[in-house]
């Protein structure tokens, strides 16, 4: 049984389709490497999923079962599916536990007083090797501990699907290599489902399970990272940029 | 049909004291409460001289000049930090700034001219229209109107300064990777919007006449245009300038004036509600 | 920078945890209020410019919550203020209903209508400028409204309000105290909300709403309970207000009457401070009566404080005076830690 599952979805933005007519299923407990060139609709297929737009078309967006359909980002936030977006955005006049808190105290299923709230954000921000900038202003936080911290905010609302979009860009290689190992900790102790939007291709055949392939909002190809890499619509498509960016 | 024509001529006053403030808004990102304030300094200035003695075209330039020389000096002065915020951070501190402007230049005004008004319509003979009688000096009021909304469009549409005005109004960061500059640009917009406002004191003075206190009024009529038009769309302002003046005198004069006002005030919420891109753009946004 | 869309406070101070130090602030702030009118001797023209005073920082309490804490820019202070008192008076004047039906009447029409204006800026995504626009144009279409439905409203000369009159509620010295509990309710309400989860979730949406409503916060109901609260906040001071006063006009309420002032008041107290209404409200009542000489030019005078907090004083007297204190503490006072 699939955790998300996608029934022909399509998002236009003026006519041109950015997600076309897509079918995707998810099963539980796999980290799901969503890649494609720029532009493919990778991005605005998490913001689907998780209520940030409306699709044109009717389609079906089930989580465990659930519609998805039609709800706002709070409802699908509570529901179980947390967001890591492509930009950081922080709470700016926040320290480090209090944005953290805020995903605990409004993203969980069940309402958190602020005591309890605070206490689950610094026993993850413990976990994600935060701990020490707990009382820091966020807006003194460096890029790589503003990923962190969104990926704590995240899981603090103890999430059953993660969506992560482009959170290794811009990384270092020395930060890159933590930040992975932080997503495979995450994934092992939680037991989480991640879909996982990314340009960098050692992230990807690190941690991936499976590939899919987005090009013009379709799917180009899918299956082990292994098998697609080989796929020479993938190579012509995608790798052959992919290649030079990394 | 008589109301028509009048409203047409009332709608192009609109139409240029609107272009003014939407020209602005769209290439600088301010919304320039102080709009009304520049039409009433233009008005005062206009009255000064004449009351001196000056020659009328020479009076009357000196107005425009100021409006132009007052708005481009709010850009290099005040409204310099505003610039460095973007989106919608920018545009609510402009408009705070410039209400403070509005006020700070309304108390100063009312103050230094409590009785002064710019009055050019001298008993004007009547000229025969499609059938119709209308007053000379509204039918000169809407061909300096005319000329100077038939002017700004060639100037956008044809040279390069318009070209570049026309960028920078679309995408900020895309004009200036390309090369125009953005400073100048904006010096240019204010000096033309600002100079469209004191041609709005000339041809207000024509028609009836202004004076120190109208400046919140010019400012919500010009902000009503605006948002019918489109905010940031020239062209939106024309149209809804002239239409939103037939509609202002044919409804006053069946309803009075305080009900037709807030016809035109439902007329700007419903548009921002429906259409807030304007008449003229695309549903929704 | 954070605040409403990066203007307003700089570095946004939690609540107190503490319950005590939580309300401390309130407390000092009505104790000293309160023995203001015994200082001053109990004249006429000070209560009434007290009331004046305490009726401005209420307005800007609720201005505080509903820009402040949501940014949301109402420019309709005035009207939803103007709303409730009229409601209330011509309930009181036509039907003979006692005050204390018909200014909760008016109340309720008040957040009905601060409530209806969120929920649509929430429901159509205006922008900021967008909600400055509709609210400054339903202000006018408010005063236009009340100059138009002569019969109902009294046009330009208003109304004579009967309900309350010869009662204690026009005598000045109870009617400073009626306002000062109005105003202590109010900050007691601001403060219990920004405590509150509700005030979580405002902390971090005037941050970032994108990532507030991906972080699980219900963003649009935060707004419109805002809305809600912030209105029938200005309808009770504006119904109140009429029935002391025993007259409404137009002018009471109108834009460049309330709004204009209270966004001078708020600028200069601090925008998201407890107490920035209060200390706003002071400066702006004692400045505006030293000031009364220069007749049009105080507009003037509002115009360049405007324009000079909003330039380079953005956070405000009082968060001004809290950072002069710490760094005079931490300079002069032995270290702790
Ligand atoms: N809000 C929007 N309005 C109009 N077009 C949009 C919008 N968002 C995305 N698009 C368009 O939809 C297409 C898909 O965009 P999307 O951001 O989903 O791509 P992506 O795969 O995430 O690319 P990248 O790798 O650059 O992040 C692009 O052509 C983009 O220009
Ligand atoms: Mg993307």
């Amino acid at each position: 049984m699939a955790i998300l599952e996608l029934r022909g979805v399509t998002k236009r933005f003026g006519g041109l389709p950015a997600v076309d007519d897509l079918d995707l299923d998810v099963a539980p407990g796999r980290v799901v490497a969503l890649i494609g060139p720029n532009g493919a609709g990778k991005s605005t297929l998490l913001q689907l999923i998780n209520g940030l737009i409306a699709p044109t078309t009717a389609g079906a967006i089930r989580f465990e079962g659930r519609d998805l359909l039609g709800r706002s980002p709070h409802e699908v936030r509570r529901m179980g599916v947390a967001t890591v977006m492509q930009r950081p955005r922080v709470f700016t006049s926040m320290s480090t536990l209090e944005d953290v808190a805020v995903g605990a105290r409004f993203g969980g299923g069940e309402r958190l007083r602020e005591g309890p709230a605070t206490e689950v954000a610094a026993e993850v921000l413990e976990r994600l090797g935060l701990g020490a900038r707990r009382d820091v202003s966020v807006a003194e936080l460096t890029l790589h501990e503003q990923r962190v911290l969104e990926l704590a905010r995240a899981l603090a609302g103890r999430p059953r699907l993660l969506l992560l979009d482009e959170v290794m860009a811009g990384l270092n290689p020395t930060e890159l290599t933590a930040f992975v190992e932080l997503v495979r900790s995450v994934r092992d102790d939680a037991g989480l489902t991640i879909v996982w939007v990314e340009h960098v291709m050692r992230a990807i055949t690190a941690l991936a399970d499976d590939v899919v392939v987005l090009a013009l909002g379709r799917r180009l190809a899918a299956g082990s990272p292994d098998e697609v890499m080989r796929d020479p619509r993938v190579i012509e498509a995608y790798l052959g940029r992919g290649a030079q960016r990394c | 049909m008589a109301l028509v024509l009048d409203g047409v001529a009332f709608g192009l006053q609109l139409a240029l004291l609107a272009t003014g403030l939407t020209l602005i808004y769209g290439l600088a990102g301010v919304l320039n409460l102080a709009h009304g304030q520049l039409v009433v300094a233009a008005a005062m200035v206009g009255a000064v001289a004449l009351g001196a003695g000056a020659p009328v075209l020479l009076a009357l330039g000196l107005a425009v000049v100021t409006a132009g020389a007052a708005a481009v000096l709010l850009d290099v002065t005040l409204l310099r930090p505003v610039y460095r915020l973007r989106g919608q951070a920018r545009v609510l501190l402009s408009l705070l700034l410039t209400l403070g402007v509005a006020f700070a230049a309304d108390g100063l005004l009312v103050h230094s001219f409590p009785f002064t008004r710019l009055n050019l319509s001298v008993a004007t003979p009547s000229v025969e229209l499609l059938g119709v009688t209308v007053r000379s000096a509204s039918v000169v009021a809407s061909l300096v109107a005319i000329v100077a909304l038939g002017g700004l469009v060639v100037l956008l549409r044809t040279t390069r300064v318009g070209r570049a005005i026309r960028s920078l109004t679309q995408d900020e960061e895309g004009a200036q990777l390309c090369g125009v500059d953005p400073g100048r640009t904006r010096r240019l917009v204010f000096v033309l919007g600002g100079s469209m406002a004191g041609l709005v004191a000339v041809t207000q003075g024509l028609v009836s006449s202004v004076g120190a206190t109208s400046g919140l009024d010019l400012t919500i009529f010009a902000l009503i245009v605006t948002v019918v038009g489109g905010l940031g769309r020239v062209s939106g302002a024309v149209v809804a300038g002239v239409l939103l003046g037939v509609v202002h005198a044919v409804a006053a004069f069946h309803i009075g004036t305080v009900l037709t006002f807030v016809i035109l005030l439902v007329a700007a919420i419903v548009v921002i509600l429906v259409r807030p891109s304007g008449i003229l753009g695309g549903a929704g946004s | 920078m954070s605040g409403p869309l990066g203007l307003g406070p700089g570095g946004v101070v939690a609540p107190p945890a503490s319950s005590l130090r939580a309300y401390l602030p309130i407390v000092v702030a009505s104790v000293v209020l309160a023995l203001v009118p015994l200082s001053l001797g109990g004249s006429r023209y000070f209560l009434s410019l007290g009331v004046h005073l305490l009726v401005v920082a209420s307005y800007a309490v609720a201005f505080n919550l509903v820009f402040g804490s949501t940014s949301q820019l109402f420019l309709c202070q005035g009207a939803l203020a103007g709303a409730a008192a009229y409601c209330s008076v011509i309930l009181g004047n036509r039907y003979g209903l006692p005050l204390w039906l018909t200014i909760p009447a008016g109340v309720g029409l008040a957040a009905l209508l601060g409530g209806g204006l969120s929920w649509v800026a929430v429901s159509r995504r205006l922008e900021v400028i967008y909600l400055g626009i509709v609210t400054l144009a339903f202000s006018l279409v408010f005063t236009n409204l009340l100059l138009g439905g002569r019969e109902l409203t009294g046009g330009e000369t208003g109304l004579v309000v009967d309900g309350g009159a010869g009662t204690w509620l026009r005598s000045p010295a109870a009617a400073y105290y009626l306002f000062l509990a109005l105003l202590v309710g109010h900050l007691v309400v601001y403060r219990a909300i920004e405590r509150s989860r509700l005030g979580w979730g405002f902390r971090a949406l005037r941050d970032d709403e994108v990532a507030a409503a991906l972080a699980g916060v219900d963003v649009a109901r935060a707004k419109v309970t805002a809305g809600v609260v912030g209105a029938a906040m200005l309808g009770s001071v504006g119904a109140t207000f009429a029935a002391h006063e025993g007259f409404v006009s137009p002018t009471t309420f109108a834009f460049g009457e309330v709004d204009v002032r209270v966004l001078v008041v708020l600028a200069l107290g601090g925008v998201g401070t407890l107490l920035g209404p209060v200390v706003g409200a002071v400066v702006v009542t004692v400045v505006d009566e030293l000031l009364r000489p220069l007749g049009q030019l105080r507009l003037t005078v509002y115009g360049v404080v405007l324009v000079v907090i909003f330039l380079g004083f953005r956070q405000g007297m009082v968060r001004s005076v809290r950072s002069l204190w710490m760094r005079a503490g931490t300079r002069a006072g032995p270290r702790t830690d």
